[in-house]
């Protein structure tokens, strides 16, 4: 009897595709795929796949062409989740998948497609979340910057979002998690790129004074309370607090 | 009146977000647009929440009041005529620069702009279109606009402001024309009924004429994409206030849906009346507004706009109000037993939306997850069922989850408990309580995301 090969990735978006890529090759019913090195298991083959963008790209229009819409967002939302389960769930999906079609994702019994439904729709809450919960703030030369520390990787899905509403303007959004930023530029250009919290802070970020509109905004969020409805404990259901470290609210 | 237009922008936004706060429909859904005018903002039509205040309600948009002057004298209003507060009023530029400079922070999606009434309703609809038109075209703003029609307002105005607004609304403010009379005198039916009828036709003509647009390009083969202006995208909503007059729950719910059904409106809100007043002729809410009222009102609404439910089979003459201990689903529910229970492998949609614990979102994953095979209730749960509440009143492949009683009795008693920490929460949490052997609160049940977020 063979062994199980597990295939080891990083847990990048590549690292997770290539990682599949390798696993199918190898043959589907004798591979798992495992993010990191954790809960290692016995009488197990375990073999490190370096992520590698090709065939990354070539697995990800495989899905984009055979299990297009509603279950291909789903995986890509929940390939940039934080859970370590996801590699596994989606592949196991895609092995399903790919005989049955996009109508996959509604077969809900499934523990792996459920699994993949819910992080699909945990990474859309939290990216959905952000979109209302960043907070810019004007550092020099009128150049808007926010910090986000996002559970998900959640920072690519939100630049799309704030390149189109913020088209004229200079900004950079960072994950100070993942010390990655996002640049856009008023020319239209957008790109990622590794920052760490230093760097953006030599721009500006914590300078004296600050921004005058804060005040402004905290004076509005203060009073628009009403206060014989007063209700902390919905407002943290509605507004968890780890949303609010870089919201800069002040009561 | 003291009037003072000489203050900093600081105190003014205090003053007049103060004096704005009120009004309830603070939702920036309904509009889906692109930014392709060269300035700032683009919509989006799910609407985003920008952060949520103490009370828990959603702030979307930068909600003040042009001004809090007004020559009206509603009673239940903080702004009204006779009120001894400082008045004072934003000049349009301040508003845009407000507008502009809280959106590129990312602090909101937009603005509602309602105002207190400036020597006549014309007037101030003309000040609230100078506002809106400098806003959207000379400081390129295209993001969310929600303006207040001014009961009294002409045709000509509405017609005009509309093309610049995402969303218009109309406050009913109360549902009977006598309970207007005697709180708003100067405000009638007509005055708000016509200029409501005027934005529906307005928002129809629109869309037939999207429709042909669309019709036409297809035909010639060129693309869809006009920019030109579209008579409020996102349609309009007003508000009741509740508890302030006798009218009973299933006035207002007919109200309510006779507003959905011949004045299309999007929304109809619902505000839980606090006598900021103190007036002796209007209610007392020393003990807190009644949320749980408004809370079981916004329940009816959902009932009748997603579920398929009528205002009369949730109320009636006879019983024409809301149970306190029960959801008004789980109350009709428990009055049609007969039809329960459903067998949730094989009943439709319809039905599977008229089972308490099944919404919406539950009734279409059911509906497609059925097809790759039967049903459990380990997989109805995963799937987002409530089965604290559905297990009385379905069977999964011919059984039902316990040995459950179809007894009207019965599982009224186990539903009950589920909806007293609820109670407590919403009404009881600031005022005293008789200390008793027999505890009435159940405080063990999990009520979390019962009492949830009310936009979109």
């Amino acid at each position: 009897m063979d062994n199980i090969t597990v295939c080891v990735c990083d847990g990048s978006v590549n690292g997770i595709f290539t990682a599949i890529y390798k696993a199918w090759e190898i043959g589907t019913s004798r591979t798992k795929i495992s993010i990191g090195m954790n809960d290692m298991e016995l009488f197990c083959n375990y073999i490190y796949v370096e992520a590698d963008e090709e065939l990354a790209a070539k697995v990800v229009r495989t899905i984009a062409n055979k299990l297009y819409g509603e279950c291909y967002e789903k995986v890509m939302m929940a390939v940039v989740s934080d859970d370590l389960e996801r590699g596994e769930c989606i592949y196991r999906l895609l092995i399903k998948g790919f005989k049955v079609g996009p109508s996959i994702i509604n077969d809900l019994t499934d523990y792996h497609v459920r699994r993949v439904y819910e992080l699909g729709r945990r990474v859309w809450k939290e990216q959905h979340h952000y979109l209302g919960f960043v907070r810019f703030r004007e550092i020099d030369n009128g150049v808007l910057a926010a910090k986000i520390e996002p559970k998900a990787d959640i920072l690519e899905l939100i630049t799309e979002h704030f390149s189109d509403r913020l088209k004229t303007e200079n900004f950079i959004i960072l994950d100070t998690k993942r010390k990655r930023a996002a640049i856009h530029r008023m020319s239209g250009d957008v790109f990622i790129t590794d920052l760490t919290e230093e760097e953006l802070d030599e721009y500006g970020f914590e300078k004296a004074g600050g921004d005058e509109y804060i005040d402004l905004w905290n004076c509005f969020f203060n009073t628009i309370a009403i206060e014989e409805r007063k209700n902390p404990k919905l407002q943290r259901n509605l507004m968890p607090l780890r949303y609010r470290r870089y919201m800069e609210i002040k009561n | 009146m003291l009037i003072n237009n000489d203050l900093s922008i600081m105190e003014k936004l205090e003053i007049l977000s103060m004096a704005a706060k009120y009004d309830v429909a603070c939702t920036s859904s309904g509009s889906n647009r692109k930014n392709d005018m060269g300035g700032i903002g683009n919509t989006v039509s799910c609407g985003i929440c920008h952060s949520f205040a103490a009370d828990g309600r959603c702030i979307s948009l930068l909600k003040i009041l042009m001004t809090n002057e007004c020559i009206f004298n509603c009673k239940y209003c903080i702004n009204r005529a006779d009120n001894d507060v400082l008045r004072t009023t934003f000049t349009p530029e301040e508003i845009c620069t407000l507008t502009m400079e809280f959106y590129r922070r990312n602090y909101i999606e937009g603005l509602f702009l309602s105002s207190g009434i400036l020597k006549s309703p014309d007037y101030t609809m003309e000040k609230l279109l100078e506002t809106v038109r400098l806003l959207r075209e000379v400081y390129g703003f295209n993001g969310y606009i929600h303006v207040k029609g001014i009961p009294g307002a002409s045709m000509d105005m509405i017609n005009k402001i509309g093309f610049y607004t995402d969303r218009m609304s109309i406050n009913l403010e109360l549902p009977t024309s006598e309970g207007l009379k005697s709180l708003a005198p100067h405000k009638s039916r007509k005055s708000i009924l016509t200029p409501m009828k005027q934005i529906q036709k307005g928002i129809e003509a629109a869309q037939i004429e999207q429709k042909n647009q669309l019709v036409a390009a297809r035909s010639t083969a060129l693309s869809v994409r006009s920019k030109e202006k579209v008579f409020v995208p996102a349609g309009q909503s007003t508000q009741m206030i509740i508890g302030a007059t006798p009218e009973t729950d299933y006035h207002i719910t007919a109200v309510a849906e006779a507003l959905y059904k011949n004045y299309g409106l999007k929304r109809v809100f619902y505000s839980a009346f606090i006598n900021v007043n103190e007036d002796s002729s209007l209610p007392d809410t020393q003990a807190g507004p009644p949320l749980l009222r408004e809370h079981r009102l916004y329940q009816a609404d959902f009932l009748m706009r997603f579920y398929g439910f009528e205002a009369k089979e949730l109320l009636s003459e006879e019983r024409p109000n809301f149970n306190v201990l029960l959801d008004p689903k789980c109350d009709w529910a428990l009055r049609n037993l007969s039809i329960f229970p459903v067998e949730v492998n094989r009943a439709d949609y319809a039905t599977l939306l008229r089972v308490p614990g099944i919404g919406v979102t539950s009734a279409k994953r059911i509906i497609k997850a059925r097809r790759f095979g039967k049903l459990d209730f380990y997989d109805l749960k995963k799937m987002g069922v409530v089965l604290k509440r559905a297990l009385y009143f379905i069977t999964c492949q011919g059984r039902m989850m316990y040995n459950t009683k179809m007894d009207e009795n019965y599982i009224t008693n186990a539903l009950v408990g589920l909806d007293y920490k609820l109670k407590y929460q919403l009404e009881d949490h600031q005022s005293y309580k008789q200390l008793s052997l027999f505890d009435d609160y159940n405080f063990g049940g999990d009520m979390n995301g019962q009492y949830n977020s009310m936009c979109v």
